[in-house]
């Protein structure tokens, strides 16, 4: 069986959130669990629908295939199958499968006795994409405000969106969540290789660990968040980085409705720059 | 005084929460937020983000800054209308006799001469409202005499005449089927706003500083910001705007002209101050993954990209000529008068006005029609391209003769 | 209830100040006495300090106050030395690189030299800090990782500022120093070269980015719910496995049917992170030199997809370019 040597201690029953010792058991090395069974489910309906709107599309080329939202003008009501019904049906089963999986990581988590860390994380990201196909078209008034699901299609919303505020750069949420992205990736890299360093010295040096890795960052930078610290900030960040994300998408539309360039026109008149704006 | 440091780090995170608080609340209420329900109008394929977005609430504001005065009791002889082909009917004015014609009557009539007189003083009292109502007659005419050129203003205003028509005669392509008059862009004002001057010398103070930056050291607006080098080089010297290669692949022996880059800037600029012009997005026209195609853009584009060579058109055979003729506190850093951009006529609307035909009223400033000659008709926007997915409600808000299922 | 609250540290420990691992002889004395902050504390290691500076760190902060002088004195020459304007404009202010017609050349410091010498302080700046990075990294006899991944940033700095304008032969094409310049020359640059979302370099640089991000949301979620176990001292677990690695591991393998190890995340890690800015790199120096327009680069290559055309045929001014179809 595809069990590494500790594994069969841990494979033990019990944590299940719903359905009991039902589905509690290991297909290959995965668990499945109720959550898993709904997981499947909906990930294999999804694809599916996403197959079939495919095959009543103009292209199998991949890059090409896209399932669009439907028009606005059919609001917040359903639209026919393929004039963005299909898009509506896809985006219930990705949320199936998507919540499906956090409640599996949960059931995890308990099974394994640790913290509910990573399910927190992965749903901070599901929040993310609720915001992006739910939270926003009905702020907006029409599922056809939601992304299109195709390789490049998705990406020509991006753009057009983005010039819907005509320079999105400028949108000062997109601003903190880039910030946060490439801060995110940053600190992976500084943390990714100074463990890889403290254990990899080259040949002839004694593997070192984290007394060094602290003199290395202090020694360059004067500080080290040290070793649970590092955890503390990478996972901060990469929550701020998908939390942002969301918030700068949430805004352009239901929030701000012109260009995000005049948007900072209330820094550039604030009163305190001109002594007379008070009077 | 020594304090428990229990009392310290209640004081600490109470001040935390505080800022936190405060800050957020700032953010909040500092910017000038908008908030749902908002209004949008697709204007491209479904679901790929081509849309236009609008606060309801600003556009009932805005609609309200773009009524329409009523226009003076009609000259009878001078009923014009639109036959079914877009073209002007005309063959219902009766000649006017030779010695009713405003040339022959007043002295010194030299454009719209060939009027009737009364209607010629109709047309005068229609002026005095759109641009100076308060100022009156006087503002272009010297009260003494009303046949003389002076002062300054009535030798403009004789070339704005001239604008005017030409605008509606040749430039159907952009202003078919409203057309304009003078209220499109003074709206009873005397000098319309806003207008652009050339960009004035940089000085800098010491060796520290760049030349090629002319900063807006009053800047309110982010757009204040932006160099009105975009204004001369798209709406006075005409040059051509595509900024991208037609091509994936560079070609061989042909390498780009330099300063495109520089070029894309003022272009991107351009287009911003188009955006804010009209209160459209850059979706309004262009599919922004390939914003050069024309084949994948708006039929709006082409409208737009008229009012592109007809606002240089304004600048250069129009405007400029005056720079000699305004007195000197009426000229920008340069020497050079105001000029018009999108935004002199459009004001925030995408159809100046919402697309109300006022000169129907005021035929002898020039017809707009649409070119029927195949070879002719480039660029008019019919309105059978009224997009089939589109939700009516804000196109009726904006213009309901584009609204569909009429 | 468990102590092991990994949201914040509850109890701080203080003891003598840590002054680091023994340097060799080679090298000189660490500077500054280290201080401890409370609230630095709540999340991570409390003491700061002390620091290293040696030579190269000396020669690289030189270089990069200059730099930095020479960035903001320009700015502050915009706004006439008006100290407010400085504050209340400086999201905005630029120092631009020179214009096309001064191709490579030094140019006038007023029209672009000044660019030039900053972008040279700047450079030398961070070039010194790398080795800054390497030195200190072998001085502790441990391995140079962090050093070449920081080169795989560097990397895409030059080849904004100084690779790819040399391929272009103008520093026209460079990035302007300033907050909302920066922001607007990628916003035109993508408009220049007809779309940087059909760049496949540009997709993979933001895949690496967001998997990074995706990563070290895993992995610090992982080792924060495992340090109750002790997770937290992964050097020690990545040579002498114990429970806190075991339960991490097989968390992500009843989960997504595979799992890294203590250290091969960290690997993961440093590749990612690494080939976001080499392939972001890769993106920008084949733009304008080996692809001009990266929509119709994905149009020849049969990735765009077709969209149905909603306004029928509509005349296209005669005369203007059109790229064929």
């Amino acid at each position: 069986m595809s069990m590494l040597s500790f594994e069969r201690k841990y494979r033990v029953r019990g944590g299940t959130l719903l359905g009991g010792d039902l589905f509690d058991f290991w297909a290959g090395p995965f668990y499945v669990g109720f959550f898993g069974v709904t997981a499947i489910f909906c990930a294999l309906m999804g694809t599916l629908l996403i197959v079939w709107g495919a095959a009543m599309g103009p292209t199998w080329n991949v890059w090409q295939i896209s399932i669009n939202p439907p028009p606005l003008e059919y609001g917040l009501g359903p639209a026919p199958l393929l004039d963005g019904g299909l898009w509506q049906l896809i985006t219930i089963f990705a949320l199936g499968a998507f919540i499906s999986w956090t409640l599996r990581e949960v059931e995890i988590c308990r099974k394994l006795g640790i913290g509910y860390h990573v399910p927190i994380a992965y749903f901070t990201a599901v929040i993310a994409y609720i915001t992006l196909v739910v939270i926003r078209p009905v702020l907006m008034g029409a599922w056809g405000h939601g992304f299109p699901y195709g390789i490049l299609s998705h990406l020509d919303w991006v753009s057009n969106v983005g010039y819907q505020y005509l320079h999105f750069h400028l949108n000062p949420a997109h601003m903190l969540a880039v910030t946060f992205f490439f801060t995110t990736t940053f600190a992976l890299s500084l943390h990714g290789g100074v463990i890889l360093s403290a254990v990899n010295p080259g040949k002839g040096e004694v593997a070192k660990s984290a007394e060094h890795e602290n003199a290395y960052f202090r020694d360059t930078i004067t500080y080290s968040i040290g070793a649970l610290g590092i955890h503390r900030l990478g996972l901060f960040l990469a929550l701020n980085a998908g939390i942002w994300s969301a918030i700068c998408i949430v805004i352009s539309g239901p929030f701000w409705t012109q260009g995000w360039p005049v948007w900072w026109n209330w820094w550039l008149n604030l009163p305190f720059w001109d002594p007379r704006g008070f009077m | 005084m020594s304090e428990d440091p229990n009392i310290k780090r209640f004081y600490a995170i109470f001040g935390g929460v505080v800022a936190t608080l405060a800050v957020t609340a700032f953010f909040l209420i500092v910017p000038d937020w908008d908030r749902p329900p908002v209004e949008s109008v697709q204007t491209g394929h479904r679901g790929i983000g081509m849309a236009q977005v609008y606060n309801p609430r600003e556009l009932v504001e805005q609609q309200a800054l773009n009524a329409v005065p009523e226009p003076l009791p009609p000259w009878p002889a001078a009923e014009a209308a639109y036959d079914a082909e877009g073209g002007v009917v005309l063959d219902r004015l009766e000649p006017v006799p030779e010695e009713q014609k405003a040339r022959n009557v007043y002295e010194n009539v030299q454009v719209l001469g060939e009027l009737d007189a009364d209607q010629f003083i109709r047309l005068m009292s229609a002026i005095t409202e759109w641009v100076a109502p308060e100022q009156g007659c006087e503002y272009c005419h010297n009260l003494e005499n009303l046949a003389l050129d002076e002062p300054y203003t009535k030798i403009v205003s004789r070339r704005m005449f001239q604008m005017t028509q030409a605008i509606n005669t040749n430039w159907g392509s952009h202003v078919y089927p409203s057309g304009v008059t003078c209220y499109t862009c003074h709206r009873g004002q005397p000098v319309p706003q806003p207008i652009w001057f050339r960009d004035g010398e940089y000085k800098t103070t010491g060796i520290v500083g760049q030349l090629d930056v002319n900063w807006d050291f009053k800047a309110q607006n982010v757009y204040d910001y932006f160099s009105e080098k975009a204004f001369e080089d798209y709406l006075l010297a005409s040059k051509p705007l595509n900024v991208q290669s037609l091509t994936a692949l560079p070609t061989a022996g042909t390498p780009a002209p330099a300063g495109l880059l520089d070029d894309t800037q003022y272009v991107y600029e351009l287009m911003m101050q188009m955006s804010d012009s009209l209160g459209v997005n850059c979706t309004f026209c262009h599919n922004s993954r390939a914003l050069a195609n024309w084949g994948q853009s708006n039929p709006a584009r082409s409208t737009a990209w008229y009012g592109i060579n007809m606002a240089a058109e304004i600048n250069t055979k129009h405007i400029e000529p005056l720079a000699d003729v305004f007195p000197p506190e009426r000229l920008g850093p340069m020497g050079d008068p105001g000029k018009v951009y999108c935004k002199t006529c459009h004001k925030g609307a995408w159809k100046p006005l919402y697309g109300a035909n006022m000169v129907v009223h005021y035929p002898s400033l020039g017809l707009p029609r649409l070119p029927l000659d195949p070879a002719e008709r480039v660029g008019a926007i019919p309105y059978e391209f009224a997009p089939k997915t589109i939700t009516p409600r804000a196109l009726e808000v904006l213009d309901p003769d584009m609204a569909p299922n009429q | 209830m468990a102590r092991y609250q990994s949201i914040f540290t509850q109890v701080q420990v203080h003891g003598p100040n840590e002054e680091g691992i023994d340097l060799p002889r080679t090298s000189l004395p660490r500077l500054g006495r280290p201080v401890h902050s409370y609230w630095l504390g709540k999340i991570g290691d409390a003491q700061i300090g002390p620091v290293y500076l040696g030579a190269w760190g000396v020669a690289s902060l030189v270089c990069g106050f200059i730099a930095i002088e020479i960035i903001g004195l320009n700015m502050w020459a915009t706004v006439d030395w008006d100290p407010v304007e400085f504050i209340r404009q400086l999201p905005f202010l630029a120092l631009r690189p020179p214009t096309a017609e001064h191709g490579l050349g030094l140019a006038p410091l007023q029209e672009g030299g000044w660019w030039q010498l900053a972008g040279f302080f700047l450079t030398a700046s961070i070039l010194l800090w790398w080795v800054r990075m390497y030195r200190r990294a072998r001085a502790l006899g441990m391995g140079t990782h962090v050093a070449w991944a920081f080169l795989s940033a560097i990397f895409l700095y030059l080849s904004l500022g100084i690779i790819r304008p040399v391929f272009m032969g103008s520093f026209e094409e460079a990035v302007p120093f300033g907050i909302v310049p920066h922001l607007n020359w990628t916003a035109v640059f993508s408009v220049r070269y007809g779309n940087f979302f059909y760049n496949p370099f540009h997709m993979l640089s933001i895949f690496f980015l967001y998997g990074s991000t995706m990563l070290f949301a895993m992995h610090g979620a992982t080792i924060l719910a495992v340090v109750r176990f002790g997770g937290e001292r992964e050097a020690d677990e990545i040579v002498d496995r114990g429970t806190a690695a075991e339960r991490g591991a097989l968390f992500w393998r009843w989960t997504m049917g595979f799992n890294a190890t203590f250290e091969s995340i960290h690997r993961w890690a440093w590749w990612f992170a690494v080939l976001t800015t080499l392939t972001g790199g890769i993106g920008i120096l084949l733009t304008g030199t080996v692809v001009d327009n990266w929509y119709l680069w994905g149009v020849k290559h049969g990735i765009a997809p077709p969209y149905p055309d909603i306004w029928g045929d509509f005349p296209v001014p005669q005369g203007v370019l059109e790229a064929p179809q």
